[in-house]
């Protein structure tokens, strides 16, 4: 593989749930490429298709109600929907790791802290009994736990939730994987020891180099952890930007809208500006953009026709046909 | 005279552990509270933020009377609201109402809109018939519901709206104080700022006096008057909004104020910032002696694991729960 290959690489990806009240859009032709070494955020709101992403690439989701419409997934040059089941689970424990929301139901209430953080190396025949415990303590080392020894005989109920998630954390990296992905792993944290948890997600980045997908609805993490953003919205990427080109000079009327109704500094006490409506619970509609209805720059072509998510500027991308055609220009108040 | 005076509120929760010697009574508790104190004038924001496990929502708790504390008082008016007669308490009822952080659970799920709110309208303002209707639809358009959504159960709403008939049925007796509960955490961004605009708006046009609880300090710092800032079962410090955020003086208001992922950071300097927060929040069943932060403190002395600082006046309105002097 040559160096500026992507590590991951998602062509037109649809995942749609077929369910008794007719088809969610959930994932709804979703194309996008990562790169080694990169840390890129996810960002979007509650059942915008962030996390049904990643769980159909993973092959997590339940088949049915889940099906997977149409799309490609190369990752390191395999086809990760139409690898046999048995070379997937490989892959995912080796070569992709994932991080939950929340550390209390990601671990196992009846094993040792220890068994689990080997059972990665052990299933997949990485390594002896022997080495896979020292790599374990090593492992509980880097991810800052104290007394690895003794800690590796306690049971998940013993630790806080902050030490439990770097116990989630070390169990994802214990294989080395060259993908990590990390789904809200510091929402069910308290914000001082979130802090501690990101600063050391960012660290062993640096360390191992892996690339990590971050998915989040906190755009104040993914600012400061992440280097490049893709926005999604009702199963589509609306945007893609360098992070700080988004937050100074958001493109799509989505993001614009998104940055505005946040509560900063600088507009204390004033208003915020809001999205008047609900975010879709049905996923991507039929045509159109999703955001249409809630977007106030909307021309009637935007609920009929879909916009792909195109090249503007540079490193950018955005699915907007009003932007494109250089109609909306200035996005921030 | 303030509108709320909450006097060296303390609250333990007594834990009932089973005892192997039968007879044997364990005398473990959890001090939610410590000596609590505040007031409120009316049509004040009072924002109380810290992590979970602070005693955050058990003060609110205990101002509506879902807990008893074990000692101290809270006057309301003037009067000690956990020792009324039940008339007296009755007629007090309607002016101090609650907004729950989950508005999935804090619904009746067989009751409409209309039922939730009529429920409230004759009980605490005997409203009958023509004028019912009328205060429901007037109640529903200031909580910026659609009136035609009257007949709808809660499952038909989304997060947003639901929160939206849980601050409509909390105006409905029309109180002078509002405990809001971590009322947006439970919601999408974009969501969050219509409730909080709401919640503003309703505040100064009705001139509530409100108590805002959240873990989120961007959003207290945009809608409180005042902070509080409380720490396993403490305040550890208390300010007018401009200066707590400005020029935090507790070592723990800084640790939290560093923790805050703030999308204007990165804009103005580049580069990672995270700050070295120490440890986690430590067990209120087992707190530290002294001052409770000093496991934690990057300032702490000898003296700190032994004597607990009282809140201190340093400026006007400022108070502090910290002897030290703040490093620059």
């Amino acid at each position: 593989m040559k160096k500026n290959d992507p590590l991951l690489d998602v062509k037109d990806l649809r995942t749609w749930f077929h369910t008794r009240d007719g088809i969610t859009r959930a994932v709804d032709g979703v194309s996008f490429s990562l790169y080694p070494g990169e840390t890129v955020g996810i960002v979007g709101e509650s059942g915008c298709g962030k996390s049904v992403l990643f769980y159909s690439l993973l092959g997590l989701l339940p088949s049915p109600p889940a099906r997977i419409e149409s799309g490609r997934a190369f990752f390191q040059g395999e086809d990760l929907l139409s690898v046999s089941p048995e070379r997937l689970r490989t892959l995912r424990g080796r070569h992709m790791g994932m991080i939950f929301q929340d550390p209390m139901t990601a671990l196992n209430p009846y094993m040792k802290i220890g068994s689990q953080l080997m059972e990665p190396l052990l299933v997949h025949g990485l390594s002896s009994k022997r080495e896979a415990r020292e790599r374990a303590v090593e492992m509980m080392k880097a991810v800052g736990i104290q007394d690895s020894e003794t800690r590796m005989q306690m049971y998940p109920h013993e630790f806080s939730g902050g030490m439990r998630q770097r116990v989630v954390i070390a169990m994802a990296l214990v294989a080395r994987p060259e993908l990590l992905i990390a789904d809200e792993p510091t929402t069910a944290l308290d914000v001082t020891v979130q802090a501690q948890v990101l600063a050391l997600l960012a660290e062993l980045q640096k360390k191992m180099g892996m690339t990590v997908a971050f998915i989040t609805h906190n755009l104040g993490i993914v600012s400061q952890l992440c280097k490049r953003v893709l926005v999604f919205y009702g199963g589509r990427i609306l945007e893609s930007a360098p992070v700080t080109a988004l937050f100074t000079h958001p493109l799509h009327p989505y993001t614009a809208a998104l940055m505005a109704s946040l509560p900063r500094a600088h507009q204390t006490g004033r208003a915020l500006a809001t999205i008047p409506g609900q975010p879709p619970e049905k996923g991507a509609p039929p045509e159109g953009c999703p955001f249409a209805p809630r977007c106030r720059h909307a021309v009637d072509a935007c609920h009929s026709r879909d916009c792909p998510l195109l090249p503007c500027g540079e490193e950018r991308h955005t699915a907007c046909w009003r932007v494109q055609s250089g109609e909306l220009k200035e996005m921030m108040p | 005279m303030p509108l709320l005076q909450v006097k060296e509120l303390s609250l333990s929760f007594p834990l009932r552990r089973r005892s192997l010697r039968p007879g044997k009574k364990d005398s473990l508790e959890i001090r939610a509270l410590d000596r609590v104190s505040l007031e409120l004038a009316t049509g004040e924001v009072l924002g109380i933020v810290g992590e979970s496990g602070c005693g955050k929502s058990t003060l609110a708790r205990s101002i509506v009377r879902l807990e008893r504390p074990s000692s101290g008082e809270i006057l309301f008016r003037g009067m000690n609201i956990h020792d009324l007669p039940a008339g007296k308490l009755r007629a007090l009822r309607p002016e101090i109402q609650m907004v729950f952080q989950d508005p999935y659970a804090s619904l009746n799920p067989r009751m409409t809109v209309y039922d939730t709110l009529a429920e409230v309208l004759r009980v605490h303002r005997k409203l009958r018939g023509r004028d019912l209707d009328r205060a429901i639809r007037d109640l529903m358009g200031k909580a910026g519901l659609a009136a035609r959504f009257v007949r709808k159960y809660p499952h038909e709403f989304s997060g947003g709206q639901r929160q939206r008939i849980a601050i409509a049925r909390a105006l409905a007796p029309e109180p002078s104080l509002l405990l809001a509960d971590e009322p947006v955490s439970a919601l999408d961004v974009s969501i969050q700022a219509q409730i909080i605009n709401l919640l503003g708006d309703l505040q100064r046009e009705q001139g509530l006096a409100m108590i805002f609880i959240s873990h989120d300090l961007g959003v207290v710092r945009h809608i409180a008057h005042r902070v509080a800032v409380m720490y396993l079962g403490r305040i550890v410090e208390s300010a007018p909004r401009e200066d707590l955020f400005r020029e935090p003086l507790h070592p723990y208001t800084r640790l939290l104020l560093s923790a805050m992922p703030d999308v204007d950071a990165v804009i103005s300097e580049d580069g990672e910032r995270f700050v070295q927060a120490r440890g986690e929040p430590p067990s209120p069943l087992n707190p530290p002696e002294g001052c409770v932060f000093h496991p934690r403190c990057p300032l702490a002395r000898p003296e700190c694991s032994k004597e607990v600082p009282g809140l201190v006046e340093k400026k006007p309105g400022h108070r502090v729960a910290c002897p030290c002097e703040p490093e620059e």
